[in-house]
């Protein structure tokens, strides 16, 4: 969904419709309203009157249709998964992602569970990892200004369309939707599977033998 | 008397419109959290501006995310080589800042992390045996 | 028709259009804004003085956003949805009048043209919430149908009231009959019937249920994407500024003042004033449940707004140099 110029020079309108683009998309973020686990607690108190997100121009809208971000809080269980992949993919163009606390950047405490996947990247094309577990609900405004400076840093100009994370085989244990062609149509070259943030095994009492390479 | 609780809200709305709000302008001024709150972990640096870790893995013992590495000098079994915390799996429970009995880890006040690496998120607290900083991180 | 007519018309529809786009963008600023200290907030601060070039950035990324029609949306009718509703809340705009022979069509039957095209809003929602194919625009789209057409009725025996005293139904007349007391102080039932009538109709809480956000996600608009969902948003505000001129200029005098010369400013105060209201009641009350708001309707808008209008009938009769 950007700003299509065949020359190879942008011209001066193209470029000055980048820049609108760019200033009017970084403020005017409107997350997705979808809480997932304990984080999405914190991104209400971030929505409510002390901090107050609607002083960026930063709206909780309900429908993903006219949302832009979507702010993954909390732990991305298999039987959630398709239904998060669903709510993404419903989104509208620009979209964007931001992977809040610690069990969205990386499974966190969950990761050695059977049925919680280890990120949100594992489904998501996630653009701003907010460390915290929770964040704080500073720590969250600065994640979604960070999003900011990235959306008015990124050009518009060409085809922006980001790729969607749908694997080519679909994984048996958190079935993923295709819905419809449009899908399908990036499906199979960009699907990479994260590499697992495997923990490094450490048996208790014997650290020293613990592998370096691996943490 | 109908319609006597609907005038009695839109008074109350009507006094928190005309109070001050309690907004905290975040960006523009900073308000530390409170000192007890559980933020980032660093590394305490000593009188001779070594790090104070000894290297006696009682941390990594008692971490339940298992997010903590230490490698030690083999010449010198006390001394720390390199510390690694994975901060984007971390739980900040802390119990690592708890158990170190040489009180060489502390939590920061600093909360302002957020990035579009996931790789940053892992802190190297120290590396080839010295502190690479204390609490300080450098952001992208 | 003469050229100068035409051109008369043709500065009416760029002044309505124009009036309408800063209706809007002031209009959601304001209500942020508002809201935002209801709530003990800030409202929109940081773009632009306060927050005023927020809604300038909105409507920038709502027109570049990809405009999504789903696969089991009927096309024809989605992509004309939108148009149905905006369309109406304009064409009502042209009967407004803003000061004695200030206005684009000085009709004498100016409100029935006002509301005839009002009623027409309910089936460009259910036009929308059809052919979505969704759970949640369907239900939003009956729940409006259902809303507006019950409270139709109330508002209209309300205003005929107002047009039973005023003798007439063109607009100027009725401010102008207005000069000495207005009609809040003669009828202040009908007043009160036509705000809640009103407020059902603008879709404004407490009966905001076509698009109510903890049971359909977003109502009507759910599937819209972009500047679509943003001409709903047009059209919404559309209707509010023209309820809130109805409420000013039949029961709260228009344009007069008293002690005062007569000025459109009074009016556009009065405005702005309603549509405070309606920010203020969005920002207290709950919303109402589907059985009750229909009972509200049926039960006892409907009833007393018809003995409401045998009284001002019977008072216009008996008392003919007062009322």
């Amino acid at each position: 969904m950007g700003v299509v110029d065949d020359a190879e020079q942008p011209g001066f309108i193209t470029t000055t419709l980048d820049k609108l683009l760019r200033w009017g998309r970084s403020r005017s973020m409107w997350p997705v309203n979808a809480g997932i686990a304990c984080c999405s607690l914190e991104m209400m108190t971030t929505g409510a009157a002390r901090y107050d997100f609607d002083r960026f121009g930063i709206m909780f809208r309900s429908s993903p249709r006219q949302a832009d971000v979507m702010i993954v809080p909390g732990p991305i269980t298999k039987k959630m998964a398709p239904i998060v992949q669903r709510v993404y993919n419903q989104m509208a163009e620009p979209r964007w992602v931001i992977a809040m606390g610690s069990c969205a950047i990386s499974g966190g405490t969950f990761v050695d569970s059977y049925n919680v996947l280890p990120g949100a990247e594992t489904i998501l094309p996630v653009d701003i990892y907010i460390p915290g577990c929770p964040p704080r609900p500073e720590a969250l405004l600065y994640g979604c200004l960070q999003l900011k400076k990235l959306i008015s840093e990124t050009s518009t100009i060409g085809s922006s369309r980001k790729p969607m994370y749908v694997p080519p085989v679909l994984p048996e244990e958190w079935p993923l939707e295709l819905l419809g062609e449009y899908d399908a149509l990036e499906a199979g070259a960009v699907w990479v599977q994260p590499e697992r943030d495997s923990p490094p095994v450490t048996p208790l009492g014997d650290a020293e033998s613990a592998p370096e390479d691996e943490l | 008397m109908f319609g006597s609780g609907l005038l009695k809200g839109l008074g109350i709305t009507l006094r928190h419109a005309l109070g001050r709000p309690v907004t905290e302008l975040y960006p523009f001024e900073h308000k530390n959290p409170p000192a007890n709150s559980r933020t980032f972990i660093a590394m305490h640096v000593n009188e001779e501006g070594a790090p104070a870790c000894r290297a006696c893995n009682t941390c990594i013992v008692g971490c339940p995310d298992r997010v903590l590495k230490l490698v030690k000098d083999p010449d010198d079994p006390k001394r720390a080589v390199e510390f690694v915390v994975n901060s984007g799996r971390c739980t900040y429970c802390g119990l690592c800042v708890e158990n170190c009995p040489f009180d060489a880890l502390y939590f920061t006040q600093d909360y302002e992390r957020a990035t579009r690496d996931k790789g940053a998120l892992i802190y190297h607290l120290i590396e080839d045996g010295a502190c690479t900083h204390e609490g300080e991180v450098d952001r992208p | 028709m003469s050229a100068a007519m035409w051109i008369h018309a043709l500065l009416w529809l760029v002044g309505l259009l124009l009036l309408i786009a800063v209706v809007t963008v002031m209009g959601v600023w304001w209500e942020r804004k508002f809201i935002g200290h209801l709530q003990r907030r800030r409202g929109p601060l940081h773009h632009g003085f306060h927050g005023l070039l927020q809604l300038p950035a909105d409507m920038v990324k709502m027109i570049s956003k990809e405009d999504i029609v789903p696969d089991s949306a009927d096309p024809w009718l989605f992509q004309i949805g939108p148009l149905m509703v905006v369309v109406p809340a304009i064409a009502a705009m042209a009967a407004l009048m803003f000061a004695p022979g200030f206005g684009l069509l000085d009709m004498n039957h100016g409100l029935f043209y006002i509301f005839a095209f009002q009623t027409l809003l309910p089936l460009g929602f259910a036009v929308i919430g059809w052919s979505c194919a969704s759970k949640f625009t369907l239900i939003g789209a009956l729940r409006a149908a259902a809303q507006l057409i019950s409270y139709e009725i109330p508002m209209l025996l309300a205003a005929l009231g107002v047009v039973v005293a005023a003798g007439s139904m063109r607009l100027t007349d009725i401010i102008n009959a207005q000069a000495g007391v207005w009609y809040i102080f003669k009828e202040p039932l009908g007043f009160a019937i036509f705000g809640i009538a009103v407020l059902a109709e603008m879709n404004r809480t407490p009966f905001d249920l076509p698009e109510a956000e903890s049971e359909l996600v977003a109502g009507y608009q759910t599937e819209y994407s972009g500047m679509k969902f943003g001409f709903v948003q047009l059209a919404e505000y559309s209707v509010l500024f023209t309820g809130s001129y109805l409420v000013s200029a039949l029961f709260l005098g228009g344009w007069n003042m008293p002690f005062l010369p007569a000025s459109p400013l009074w009016l556009l105060l009065k405005i702005v004033a309603c549509m405070t209201m309606t920010m203020w009641f969005r920002g207290t009350f709950p919303r109402l449940r589907v059985d009750s708001l229909m009972s509200l309707s049926w039960k006892w808008l409907l009833p007393i707004a018809l003995v409401n209008i045998m009284a001002v009938a019977a008072l216009a009769l008996a008392l003919p140099g007062i009322y």
